[in-house]
């Protein structure tokens, strides 16, 4: 069965899908978007919707509150999702062991970055994943797929590499997972790895969806981009990964614009399906 | 759970989260570190975390770039994203408590960006400024609600006070704005042109139209000495006799466009 194809939720998505809902199979949402506007939930009532995440700080010292859980629940089952997406990152932290304690910042709260971060990577951070991810799976209805984050900087504590790091998760759990490729190209480029050799340890077997973006050069590294098509070798990387692995959904992540021109997310569209195309192509004349 | 890893880890992370939320100096010596956690830190690398700071605080103000995206291609171009957001989570750290719209968000950003670009600390990107205040003049014209109807003028045109309206904006640039705009690409900055030049922008709230107009120095002077103040015979006897014409006549075409308005 081939894979369905997405794009995440923006400004403009709802105008796109008047016009062109033949060619997107669903509309990946956001957890956060959904708490902030709930209307965004009606584009569900002719597109489906996987609902993404970024508040449960998986790979992070603070496990979000129960309301989290709740409203995550709710939107789960509005949505009727068929698994939740999540970060394999931290959002929010103590902010007691920072050395100090900045009441400007929401007394009695912790940190919260509103953003993800990639984690320290070593076997007590394995241990905790393993441990949250247990009770995360409790409360859900759904299977959590773990996405791998961009690494911008090695983080202080990291003995790992990123694929060891979520390898011995997957060896530990059955969780599933949601391979970024853009992400994964970002932190080949920035921690200096070979990436399509990386690629060989990598737990493939496990991915369930993809995502795809664009990645923006600067200050020497690169840095994830929802407002620019995937590069050529960004797609080499995708056109890879798909003749290892055949997830059941991919998504086009090009959402931080609203602006993002119709005629390029048709192009995207275009070769996403061809890149498909050739690796279903592939898997018929070649073994796996 | 998410409460049971290493004291370590959740040090490291603590304080990494701390200092993006708080930003960190172009030098690099922000970091506080607990004593007993330094070791693990000794090399970090300070100004990644630092552009990561600025990729953070630049993603969260995404919706900035509906209303300045040339702003934002060329702060791309020139590779100065990243710093110049960097620099304003330093000057601005996310507070909780702090209530402002996102217009007063979107103010307080490009009065900021505006002020960055200044600072003899950031590198010369010619005519990144000009851009960005072509794309504020704009902005702030279609936050201007629409007028209401304008009362008839019941004295002489000559005795009358013109001043330029809610609905118009004059600016003197020294590189035309809409020439780098014209030339912004992904490959290379572009080669601005020192040019100084006068536009006047006015809103057509009935056509949903804002147009942006060069003058030449002599009708931008006129108009920008309105002030409700000067009666058109004054503002006329300070031109040159040659020129007050043209001035008059452009001062009916202003009126009659809304961009002047009479008392």
């Amino acid at each position: 069965m081939r894979p369905r194809l997405g794009i995440a939720y923006s400004g403009y998505t709802p105008a796109f899908l008047a016009r062109h809902s033949a060619l997107v199979d669903y509309v990946e949402v956001p957890f956060e978007l959904l708490q902030h506007d709930p209307s965004v939930i009606e584009i569900g009532s002719k597109t489906p919707i996987i609902l993404h995440c970024a508040s449960l700080s998986l790979g992070g010292n603070v496990a979000a509150s129960p309301d989290v859980f709740d409203a995550i629940k709710g939107w789960l089952d509005r949505t009727e999702s068929p698994w939740l997406g999540e970060h394999l990152s931290f959002i929010t932290a103590d902010r007691g062991l920072a050395g100090a304690y900045a009441e400007e910042y929401a007394p009695g709260e912790p940190y919260n970055l509103g953003y993800t971060v990639s984690p320290p990577m070593n076997a007590h951070s394995v241990r905790s994943v393993i441990d949250y991810l247990g009770y995360c799976q409790e409360k859900l209805s759904v299977p959590l797929l773990l996405e791998n984050p961009p690494q911008y900087f090695k983080v202080p504590g990291t003995t790992m590499r990123q694929v060891d790091f979520i390898s011995e998760i997957c060896a530990r759990s059955n969780v599933g997972l949601l391979f970024d490729v853009t992400h994964f190209f970002i932190s080949a480029h920035n921690m200096g790895f070979d990436a399509l050799a990386e690629l060989h340890d990598y737990p493939l077997d496990r991915v369930v969806e993809v995502h795809l973006s664009g990645a923006l050069e600067q200050e020497n590294a690169r840095w994830d981009d929802h407002a620019h098509p995937a590069s050529e070798e960004i797609y080499n990387l995708f056109r890879h990964v798909l003749t290892r692995t055949r997830p059941a959904a991919i998504t086009l992540e090009y959402n931080w614009s609203a602006r993002f021109p119709e005629e390029m997310l048709l192009d995207e569209i275009e070769k996403t399906r061809e890149a498909m195309a050739w690796a279903a192509s592939v898997a018929t004349t070649t073994p796996l | 759970m998410g409460g049971q890893c290493s004291d370590h880890n959740a040090a490291v992370i603590s304080i990494i989260a701390r200092s993006l939320l708080e930003g960190l100096e172009r030098g690099g010596g922000g970091l506080s570190i607990p004593h007993d956690v330094q070791p693990a830190f000794s090399d970090f690398d300070i100004q990644r975390l630092r552009a990561f700071s600025g990729f953070i605080s630049k993603v969260q103000h995404n919706y900035l770039w509906e209303s300045f995206p040339h702003t934002r291609s060329l702060l791309q171009a020139w590779m100065i994203e990243h710093d110049a957001f960097a620099e304003y989570r330093l000057r601005f750290p996310p507070v909780r408590k702090e209530r402002l719209s996102r217009q007063q968000k979107m103010a307080r950003v490009v009065r900021f960006l505006e002020e960055y670009l200044e600072c003899s600390d950031t590198p010369s990107c010619p005519g990144l400024k000009e851009v960005l205040r072509h794309e504020r003049i704009e902005w702030e014209l279609k936050e201007t609600s629409a007028e209401a109807t304008l009362p008839p003028l019941r004295r002489p045109r000559n005795k009358a006070y013109p001043r330029l309206s809610s609905r118009a904006r004059l600016a003197r640039f020294e590189y035309d704005p809409l020439e780098i705009i014209g030339q912004i690409s992904v490959a290379a900055p572009p080669r601005a042109k020192r040019r100084r030049c006068y536009r006047c922008y006015v809103i057509d709230f009935s056509a949903e139209e804002l147009r942006s107009l060069e003058l030449g120095w002599p009708a931008w002077s006129f108009l920008s000495r309105m002030d409700g103040r000067r009666s058109t015979a004054d503002l006329l006897a300070k031109s040159r006799p040659e020129q007050r014409r043209e001035l008059r006549h452009l001062l009916r075409q202003c009126s009659e466009a809304g961009i002047v308005t009479m008392s």
